[in-house]
């Protein structure tokens, strides 16, 4: 027997110190293990975002207040007037095609899509009915199953139209986009045709080709967009921080037009309500930004006429939050670290005081320094290993309820910072922010793009040894540290021992 | 050959006055001598033990094993000194109590580098010279007499043939009969392996049975009787 073995035999000499030690030393590994799987989760989630960032910028009227909320669940009514300016003044700023063909020339602007969203209301201006809405766990607008939900009655949701120059470009606000059937809209023209969700069809039993009225003109369906793929482009794209919450209702419920048409349609001939600006390198946007506030100008007040914001400005929002979430997880990961060390010094140093006298003995009878320390080093690996196992266990129960506790609360609070709906559902039906002021569709669309609450938890080889490797080096630290303790014991604390 | 010159051990007491323990106390004892140190409680005997086995220093004076000087030797060099030159027997026998009574024995040899077949053997060896036999060889302290106990320490003290065994009241916690029987191991064991024995004990009859008796007062040498010629 050499002193090693002597080492993790002495482990086992004190059954109850034993289980005491290693439950406490593995509760506090777990932990550790835990923030270092809730940390990496979150760094991951940062390079996704940041890798996600695109070169897009949204323009959208300044103090737009006619948005119910995220998506397509809200817009203008129709104007009765057919002046623009009357338009205006009875709204707030709004864009026109002007100001789109401004932003075309502003320098690294490559491309410029305008779109115009209008609430129709059913019976009056359209003859479509919107999917019956239900309240679902989480009080969630959605369409979905009757059976699981609690149905409203005497309640129609308006039907969301919009309005677009380019069609591609709805992807940037709803996500990659598929048609289940029929041909997309060409959204330079004037025709009276449209794409409609699926949800939407199906409530009014639409097919490609059948047609419905919307402001008294008649509408032919060129396509049908699949909500269904929608969702599942969601799942596949959880990464790049897609919501899922209303973006299925909105998809299924849309009614998709060529601008030009819905502006004559809704009597808001050159009015905009949304201009995506693709700069030609993101490391321009800033740059962008400030030139295209510019051209747009302020208005009589001297406030600006638009909210110009880019995909890397609303980026930013969420990688605060979740470098704040990192921040704390890194904070406990230390903690708990110091905390492991902490223990396993003071169960050693326990132990060391306990054996005195036999370290004494051990001295007198010729064992060298390393011989004392080695003994130590072991048995204090024994029990480190021993909590190491029931730590893996207890990191990996608790890793993920923990990253998501400290996402939640995160992204609540970062709700509440940015004025998104923390009660209302993702709908944002209800969404406010905390001056008073309704957040603008841009505000909505793009933070709701960036959310944060899918960040995936994964224990992969890497984290464990990684665990294992810092645990073992605490270990041995710990036990070192409290061998040189024992290294100051004199042999001749033996003869004394009488 | 064992030899003392003006030994000296003083102690810092609490108070910040110094207590001398050890007070110029010089001596020799031939090889293979049984010596005895008697005196009260609190007389300095254990300290001048301690100080013979290099488990502490003196604060001045010279000691003396096989013309080495052990003041001289640091570190390593008092570890293998300690080691080889060395055999302890302790009065609370100072056993390892999860080792088997085998391992205890074992455990000075493997601080010596013995190889692990000729420790086992030796080991076997002594604890059959002292008594210990078969079965009782596996068994754990806890589980042995107090003079069993004792046995398997004289074995440990003299596994890696030392020059020089210091023994601390090594009947101090047995009864008479074990006690007696101890030391007539002790002596009997040592005279075998030509070791120079210093046993510390406070019982005057065995002390009588030795060759020779040191009598220590205050930290003082006050006398040295032969009982026996060497």
């Amino acid at each position: 027997m050499n002193s090693f073995s002597r080492g993790v035999r002495n482990a086992f000499r004190n059954g109850i110190r034993t289980i005491s030690v290693t439950l406490i030393l593995a509760l506090a590994i777990g932990l550790a293990l835990a923030m270092l799987v809730a940390r990496q989760a979150v760094q991951t989630k940062i390079d996704s975002v940041q890798a996600s960032i695109g070169n897009n910028i949204t323009i959208t009227p300044a103090g737009m207040r006619a948005f119910g909320g995220m998506g397509f669940g809200g817009g203008f009514e129709r104007s009765n007037s057919t002046s623009d300016s009357s338009s205006n003044s009875s709204q707030g700023n709004t864009l026109t095609t002007a100001d789109l063909t401004k932003i075309k020339n502003v320098a690294h602007v490559a491309s410029a899509s305008a779109t115009l969203t209008v609430r129709a209301t059913s019976g009056t201006d359209t003859n479509l009915t919107s999917p019956t809405p239900t309240f679902n766990r989480g009080n969630e607008l959605s369409s979905s199953d009757s059976s699981s939900a609690a149905q409203i009655t005497g309640f129609k949701m308006p039907i969301a139209l919009a309005g677009v120059n380019n069609p591609s470009q709805l992807a940037s606000t709803l996500g990659n986009i598929k048609l289940s059937s029929g041909d997309m809209i060409d959204g330079t023209s004037s025709n009276d045709e449209a794409v409609v969700g699926d949800q939407l069809a199906t409530q009014n039993n639409l097919k490609v080709g059948s047609t419905f009225t919307l402001y008294g003109k008649t509408i032919t369906v060129k396509g049908i967009l699949a909500s269904s793929d929608s969702t599942s482009s969601n799942s596949t794209n959880s990464n790049s921080g897609q919501p899922r919450g209303g973006r299925n209702m909105s998809i299924g419920s849309v009614v998709v037009l060529p601008l030009s048409t819905l502006q004559t349609l809704s009597g808001q001939s050159g009015t905009i309500n949304s201009i995506i600006a693709t700069v030609d390198n993101v490391n321009n946007t800033d740059a962008a930004v400030t030139a295209i506030t510019s051209t747009l100008g302020t208005d009589s007040n001297g406030n600006n006429i638009a909210d110009v914001t880019s995909d890397k400005a609303n980026a930013q929002t969420t990688i605060d939050s979740l470098a704040s979430i990192k921040t704390t997880s890194t904070i406990s990961l230390i903690a708990c670290g110091v905390a492991a060390a902490v223990i396993i010094f003071l169960a050693m140093l326990m132990v060391v005081r306990e054996r005195r006298n036999e370290i004494g003995v051990l001295k007198a009878i010729g064992a060298k320094g390393k011989t004392i320390i080695t003994q130590f080093v072991a048995e204090s690996l024994v029990l480190t290993l021993l909590a190491v196992i029931i730590g893996l266990g207890v990191g990996i129960v608790a890793a993920t309820p923990l990253t998501n506790t400290l996402v939640s609360s995160s992204n609540s609070s970062s709700q509440q910072d940015n004025g998104m709906p923390t009660g209302g559902g993702s709908n944002g039906v209800q969404g406010s922010t905390s001056n008073g002021q309704r957040p603008n569709f841009a505000q909505f669309a793009n933070r709701g793009s960036r959310a944060i609450s899918d960040v995936v938890v994964k224990i992969d080889w890497t984290i464990v040894l990684y665990a294992l490797g810092v645990a073992v080096i605490t270990a041995a630290v710990g036990a070192t540290a409290a061998s040189v303790i024992a290294m100051k014991v004199r042999p001749a604390e033996a003869v004394r021992a009488e | 050959m064992l030899k003392v010159s003006n030994l000296t051990k003083e102690f810092k007491a609490g108070d910040g006055s110094t207590i001398t323990a050890v007070n110029d106390v010089s001596f020799a004892v031939s090889d293979g001598v049984f010596a005895s140190i008697i005196g009260k409680s609190g007389s300095g005997k254990s300290t001048l033990l301690s100080l013979l086995g290099a488990l502490d220093r003196p604060t001045s004076g010279n000691i003396e094993v096989a013309d080495k000087n052990i003041e001289k030797i640091n570190g390593r060099e008092l570890d293998d000194y300690r080691c080889h030159e060395i055999g302890f027997v302790f009065q609370n026998y100072q056993l390892i109590p999860n080792l088997t009574a085998r391992e205890n024995v074992c455990l000075a040899m493997e601080f010596a580098g013995v190889d692990r077949p000729t420790r086992i053997a030796r080991a076997e060896e002594l604890l059959d010279q002292v008594g210990i036999k078969g079965a009782r060889q596996l068994s754990r302290p806890g589980k042995l007499s107090g003079g069993e106990q004792q046995r398997v320490a004289i074995a440990r003290a003299l596994a890696n043939k030392p020059n020089l065994i210091l023994a601390d009241e090594p009947t101090g916690n047995l009864d008479d009969t074990t006690g007696k029987m101890i030391f007539d191991l002790l002596h009997q064991l040592s005279r075998k392996e030509n070791a120079t024995v210093v046993a510390v004990t406070h019982d005057l009859d065995i002390a009588g049975r030795t060759d020779m008796s040191f009598r220590i007062s205050d930290g003082k040498l006050v006398e040295t009787t032969r009982s026996r010629k060497k």
